[in-house]
């Protein structure tokens, strides 16, 4: 088998498939999806990925390998590692917040608490997303355009069994608290400035059964 | 957002924060020449602020934020222009901390999300 990374006329590498011989640009060429612990190339043509190799084969190919392709393998398969460690187990989380700052503390915090974390702007994109894939827990902001955190919270009871928890300022807390629990059917309420411990012990409190990330 | 962890959260931060203030000057300044939805723009801005800076361990802008928050509520900017030089001021410190404020300050948080 051949299996081959050569340099083209213009510096870039190529790569022969060793299944159909097709040489194509190794640096554009797609990486697989299969569930195995790393990421291979997979060829344009065929769509035969490298990890359906034998282990020999496939060590022999990455011995001569490139360096620019070798450490994006690195980079693939950790990415891909992670995504397939939460895609495959961890429930997911709903962010609502039309707040960039606190979608991206969000998608940067709940991975780490066990659970998949996605991230809407507003009440009617939520709905949106939720139409795709039913959340474990919506967290939601209070004061939002278009539909607000008590409204979207009354939608999501109607029609699902996520857990709903809205988010707001301490300084409007006492009213939406209320409002919230009373007419809207929330099961739990987070204050901004948000207190990490506190947005934990919620989400482990309406989803046991994730698993904290060391 | 560009990179990732504390340290990417921080930068976007301090840009929003930046841009929160340019926002509320010119809201300010639009209200004193007449708009009066100028007022709500500016009292979203400070609720917005409010809400962020105590996440990223900044109790002190929480505060301010707050009370420009509290004051455009009633339909008053008495004050406001003074408030919005101390965010300035805090804002240009901001600047220049490092992410360490983070842990620091929420000390209950778990030290493995650092």
């Amino acid at each position: 088998m051949s299996t081959t990374f050569a340099i083209a006329a213009d510096d870039s590498y190529v790569l022969a498939c060793p299944s159909c011989g097709v040489v194509s640009d190794a640096a554009r060429a797609l990486w697989c999806d299969c569930l195995t612990k790393e990421r291979t190339p997979r060829c344009t043509s065929c769509g035969r990925c490298l990890c359906k190799l034998g282990a020999q084969q496939r060590r022999r190919f990455w011995e001569n390998a490139p360096p620019a392709i070798y450490a994006r393998r690195r980079g693939e398969t950790r990415q891909h590692g992670r995504a397939m460690a939460v895609a495959t187990k961890a429930p997911l989380v709903l962010l609502v917040d039309d707040d960039e700052e606190i979608r991206a503390i969000g998608s940067h915090v709940i991975p780490r608490l066990g659970f998949r974390c996605a991230t809407a702007t507003n009440g009617p994109e939520a709905l949106a997303m939720m139409a795709e894939e039913e959340p474990v827990i919506v967290i939601t902001d209070a004061l939002m355009p278009k539909m607000d955190g008590r409204e979207l919270c009354r939608f999501v009871k109607r029609s699902s069994s996520a857990k709903v928890v809205i988010m707001t300022s301490l300084y409007t807390a006492a009213h939406y608290k209320y409002e919230a629990f009373k007419r809207f059917g929330a099961d739990e309420y987070l204050a901004k400035p948000i207190d990490f411990a506190a947005l934990q012990a919620t989400l482990q409190r309406l989803a046991p059964n994730a698993e904290v990330k060391a | 957002m560009s990179g990732s962890g504390w340290g990417a959260l921080h930068a976007l931060f301090v840009r929003r924060l930046h841009e929160r203030l340019t926002v509320m000057t010119q809201s300010l300044n639009a209200f004193k020449a007449g708009d009066c939805n100028a007022a709500a723009e500016m009292e979203q801005q400070f609720h917005s602020l409010a809400g962020i800076a105590g996440t990223f361990g900044y109790p002190d802008i929480t505060e301010t934020a707050r009370e420009g928050e509290r004051r455009c509520g009633t339909g008053s900017i008495d004050g406001i222009t003074t408030l919005l030089s101390d965010l300035r001021a805090r804002a240009a410190v901001v600047s220049e901390s490092k992410t360490t404020v983070i842990a620091s300050t929420q000390t209950k948080m778990a030290p493995y999300w650092i």
